[in-house]
């Protein structure tokens, strides 16, 4: 994948001081994100081109408004993008449980519809980020694992290389760690289990 | 939770894991002693382990799944499988080989990723083999098995195919044009049985086009393909495609429904690649952006002038038909693959083709159907275009390819930008008009922040001061969007940046001064900028359009004429670009609908709103949440006493998709009960109507908030009606409520609802009068007057007319007659303004004038008005019993 090289050489070259290259990088990391955002919003609903791209926006002006970022290659960026993705969401699923907007009495703009996560899913999103903080007080290196395989979407290699540990510990600490927090969601949100689900 | 360690937690839990379960219960009766809490911790991880409470966001998130492959080399029911050959959208494929060996030694065997198997998945998948076996055609892959592995993941067993991509077995035998249409006409055949099994295949491209030794077609991987089912609403989008975007069609990439017509465009970009060696766009693939620009707006160049020296060949029917299977819309390109494998054997025997390129006749006539223009204005525009475009095209073409691939780096150059700024000023879910300041505005500020930061990198700083300042106009901060972009227009002078970025600019920076100076400041700098528009990009251009739209709307007070002149153009220009952009044309549309709507012109934004519809539907479908907003907009110019009935089915339908797709508790389902409850009050059916707006109501507590203005408005109409019905005391209570939210979002820092308020305190008025509280109403009436007197717009809301008329109706019943009689004629005037198309409405006014007039003693006009307009009030079922009483006892004191 080109882009991925370009990324690399940018943000050398952004490190070593070359202002322009931060242009560049802001390009390359927009396109990074929004890839990182589709499959994130992977789903088989109504479209959802437009949520992907609300999404990637806000990933992207929080890491603009950062204007530095510590990244060397595209594991970091995607590891920093993580918790900027995480924030993200938590942020909208807030926003979305008590939204305001104008009642019936004024016409909708067209592109007003577009749901980017179910009242459901954004209550699991919350549920998730408490369950989260409470993990990483139990124990910070699992919380960071979960951060980078989930918003991230990294392999369990990847977040090996990131994080500087065996796969071997990745995959033990995620496996792990999901039903922990898995467990945390459905206390928090009084799920009944649900014996269909594979 | 127990008191152990994370790592206590993790070894205990993976021992677990490790213990066949049958010895699980005594491993941990063991492993805890008697610690019970700790027991149940790991007992509640084994079960979420196994899936029991998989969460819902993580199919969405963890795309994917583990990267484990546990699975090469085992035997899944007959089948060993050998190597991974592909990955789908659906699943992995592996070549798998048969241990029994039977008909079919070698095998396809396709498992369903397991992240999928949870939003019904595996339910589509039963379906897809279901499908497959009905599927029986020589020339398409056969289904030869399905099952379930021990673990529960479905899979598929289909046939091998040994075979090459159709383009590169014509390539590399160098095949004659007539045999390579040869093999176009077998696939399309191919395709079309599928089709007449109610089977898209979606994903149709070289690799699943392939060619045996023996010369046969086959077509592979109907691994996305649905049943085209009419009640099945989803719209599945294989994100995969981005991956191979030089096939994907429009609607693909922009994850509109996806039909037959889908693979229509995909055989086109076959039949391109056939006629060429090339594919038809040169899918530009810098950015998400960029592809979806690519596939959506570019034209392919016809396949005569891609290869010259097959000109004679291509030039005339073969291009045609290519450019018809490829056009943008769906709707237009040929009705079936059967047509278009037709089409090209009528090419191949010398018969007529079918295909027409669009004439600008055709497109002529098209505008004037539509739109029913003034025909003179419009031929006189339309001639100009065309003579312009006449111009262009003999003396300059080379010219204009070289400024449209400036234009093309243009918009590359500023795709991030353009795509933030529509976002944020549009589409963006986290844009409320009112919504959330905190993170909003600290959002902003981190924005504002670091353009600040950027003086050292002053193009940098510009490109990110613009996306500020539409962010500033999306939220209303207009002196702050003013500030930015006279920032922005100095900076670019400066710089001695290209005329087209400094003319965007100075265009922004007049809408800008219309925020903040009003229209008639900033109307000559509009006329200035469109006048640029034109000189720069000639007479069609598109953001001539847009320039034309926005002078037109601030011209709409002052020069009604002149408006509507540049509105035709905007509409005609918009209506060239219709190939390439319906979905922005349509957007123009609902603009306008809306902007008429805000002028109370019922019948004109319906027009534009169906218009509207028109070009979505064909592009979006009926089920796209877009398409259902613009029907409920529709539905909302639906107010007459005949258009009721039709209004109520509308919105009853609306309710219905809208539950569908968006889900049972969307807010755009809130908007639809509230407006259908208005719609049953109008037709004197409040028990209905309360209903509606209790499910309006449910919904806006828990989507706008508890104590939300929106949960307010719905509120104040529950105690209006339940005052009309009768139930004075009860509609009290509800506007106690009201006062209880108000003073809560008071209490939160909220500016006030100066509308809202005033209607809501009218009401509450009208209802304590009629529950016996005079005092208590008169007191809350001398709240409303001076707020709607000084603060509340008139005629751009039916609101005022409310507060009015029942200002009259306490004034009337409290014997003030002269002061009743002003406040009633000012309530039939912003009445007249507003719903002047509704009769019963104007009649309720009119009625309450006249009870006014008979009270002052101007009895001869007062049963003039009683005559024409006092049946029809009384009989329109929404006055309150006062109203009522005041009404019989005028037309009782006046005598026939």
């Amino acid at each position: 994948m080109p882009a991925e090289e370009n990324l690399t050489i940018w943000l050398g070259k952004m490190s070593a001081g070359d202002d322009a290259a931060l242009d560049h990088v802001m390009r390359l990391l927009y396109d990074e994100i929004r890839l990182m955002a589709r499959q994130r919003l992977r789903d088989e609903r109504a479209d959802h081109t437009l949520a992907a791209t609300a999404l990637v926006n806000e990933v992207y002006l929080k890491l603009a408004a950062q204007r530095r970022i510590d990244a060397a290659d595209r594991i970091q960026f995607l590891g920093v993008a993580a918790v900027t993705m995480r924030r993200v969401l938590v942020d909208y699923a807030r926003t979305r449980t008590r939204a305001k907007r104008g009642g019936g009495e004024r016409p909708v703009p067209l592109e007003d519809a577009e749901p980017f996560l179910s009242v459901e899913e954004c209550d699991e999103i919350l549920a998730l980020d408490a369950a989260m903080e409470r993990l990483a007080a139990l124990d910070e290196r699992a919380a960071r694992v979960v951060e980078q395989r989930f918003y991230a979407g990294l392999s369990v290699e990847e977040t090996a290389q990131l994080l500087g540990v065996s796969t071997k510990t990745v995959q033990r600490e995620w496996v792990a760690a999901r039903a922990w927090l898995r467990k945390e969601v459905a206390r928090e949100l009084g799920v009944a289990p649900d014996p269909g689900a594979p | 939770m127990s008191n152990l360690t994370w790592s206590q937690l993790g070894e205990l839990f993976h021992a677990a894991l490790a213990t066949p379960v049958s010895e699980r219960a005594a491993f941990l009766d063991a492993a805890c002693g008697g610690d019970d809490a700790a027991r149940r911790e790991i007992e509640a991880m084994l079960d979420a382990h196994e899936g029991s409470s998989r969460l819902h966001v993580e199919d969405r998130l963890l795309s994917g799944g583990d990267p484990v492959d546990p699975l090469l080399g085992r035997t899944i029911g007959a089948y060993r499988l050998v190597s991974l050959i592909g990955r789908g959208g659906m699943g992995d494929v592996y070549l798998a080989e048969r241990d029994d060996a039977q008909y079919e030694r070698r095998v396809a065997f396709k498992l369903i990723r397991p992240g999928l198997a949870r939003r019904g998945a595996t339910e589509r998948f039963l379906r897809e083999r279901q499908i497959l076996a009905q599927l029986e055609h020589p020339n398409i892959a056969m289904l030869l098995d399905g099952g379930m592995t021990d673990d529960g993941h479905p899979y598929l067993v289909m046939q091998y195919v040994d075979g090459e991509p159709i383009t590169e077995w014509v390539r590399r035998r160098k095949l004659p044009l007539r045999a390579r249409l040869e093999l176009f006409c077998t696939v399309c055949e191919t395709v079309q049985a599928a089709h007449n099994n109610l089977v898209v295949h979606r994903d149709l491209k070289p690799a699943n086009i392939l060619v045996t030794e023996g010369g046969e077609i086959r077509l592979l991987d109907f691994g996305i393909a649905k049943l085209l089912d009419e009640t099945d609403t989803d719209t599945t989008m294989a994100l995969d495609r981005l991956l191979t975007p030089a096939h994907a069609a429009p609607e693909q990439v922009m994850g509109r429904p996806v039909t037959t017509a889908t693979d229509v465009y995909s055989l086109g970009v076959l039949l391109y690649e056939l006629l060429t060696d090339e594919r038809p766009l040169d899918v530009d693939q810098s950015s998400a952006t960029a592809i979806e620009r690519s596939i959506c707006e570019a034209v392919p160049e016809p396949p005569s002038r891609r290869r010259p020296e097959r000109r004679r060949a291509l030039r005339g029917e073969l291009d045609t038909i290519v450019l018809t299977a490829l056009r943008k819309e769906p709707g237009r390109r040929y009705q079936s693959a059967r047509e278009l494998g037709e089409d090209v054997a009528n090419h191949l025997h010398g018969r007529p083709v079918r295909a027409q390129g669009d004439s600008l006749l055709y497109r002529t006539r098209k505008t004037l159907a539509r739109h029913r223009l003034a025909v003179t204005a419009a031929a006189a525009f339309l001639a100009m275009v065309a003579v312009s475009m006449g111009v262009v095209t003999q003396q300059s073409r080379q010219r204009l390819v070289e400024r449209d691939r400036a234009l093309a780096e243009q918009a590359r150059a500023d795709a991030v930008i353009g795509v933030l700024s529509d976002l944020l000023t549009g589409s963006n879910p986290l844009n409320h008009p009112e919504g959330e300041a905190l993170t909003q505005d600290s959002f902003i500020g981190m924005l504002a922040g670091a353009v600040d930061g950027l003086d050292d990198q002053p193009q940098v700083q510009a490109r990110l001061r613009e996306l500020l300042a539409s962010v500033y106009a999306a939220h209303g901060r207009n002196q702050e969007w003013l500030a930015a972009m006279a920032a922005l227009v100095a900076y670019h002078e400066q710089a001695g940046s290209d005329s087209l970025t400094l003319a965007r600019v100075r265009h922004n920076r007049a809408l800008a001064t219309v925020a903040v100076h009003g229209a008639e400041t900033a109307v000559p700098l509009l006329q200035e900028s469109l006048a640029r528009h034109r000189a720069l990009l000639g007479p069609v251009h598109r953001d001539v359009g847009v320039a034309a739209t926005d002078l037109a709307r601030n011209l709409a007070l002052d020069d009604p004429e002149a408006a509507a002149d540049l509105m035709q153009e905007a509409l005609a220009i918009a209506e060239v670009h219709s190939d390439v952009d319906s979905l922005a044309m349509a957007r123009v549309f609902n603009g306008l609908g809306n902007l008429a709507m805000t002028h109370g012109d019922a019948d004109v934004a319906r027009g534009h709103y169906e218009t509207c519809l028109e070009l979505l539907e064909p592009f979006l479908g009926e089920a796209n949440p877009n398409t259902m907003t613009v029907q409920f907009n529709l539905a909302r110019t639906l107010r007459r006493p005949d258009q009721r009935a039709r209004a109520e089915s509308v919105l009853r339908r609306n309710i219905e998709r809208r539950q569908q797709v968006l889900g049972r508790r969307n807010l755009h389902v809130a908007y639809s009960w509230e407006a259908l409850g208005g719609v049953l009050v109008m037709q004197g059916r409040p028990e209905e109507a309360l209903a509606a707006f209790a499910s309006a109501l449910d919904i806006q507590r828990e989507a706008s908030g508890e104590h939300a203005a929106p949960t307010s408005y719905v509120l104040v109409k529950i105690g209006s009606v339940l005052t009309v019905m009768g139930r004075p005391a009860e509609a009290v209570d509800r506007f106690a409520e009201v006062r209880a939210m108000e003073a809560a979002r008071m209490a939160e820092g909220q500016s006030p609802d100066t509308l809202l308020e005033a209607f809501g305190h009218a009401l509450e008025a009208l209802a304590r009068h009629e529950a016996g509280d005079r005092r208590g109403a008169l007191a809350v009436l001398d709240e409303v007057t001076p707020v709607l007197e000084t603060t509340v717009p008139r005629g751009r809301s039916w609101i005022p007319a409310e507060v009015a008329t029942v200002q009259a109706t306490l004034l009337l019943a409290e014997g003030q007659a002269a002061p009743a009689l002003a406040a009633a004629r000012r309530a039939l005037a912003d009445r007249l303004t507003y719903q002047g198309d509704l009769p019963t409405m104007v009649g309720r006014n009119q009625a309450l004038v006249a009870a006014a007039l008979a009270a002052t003693g101007q009895e001869d006009q007062a049963r003039a008005l009683l005559a024409e307009f006092g049946d029809a009030a009384l009989a329109c079922g929404y006055l309150t019993p006062l109203q009522r009483r005041l009404v019989l006892t005028a037309r009782d004191d006046l005598g026939p």
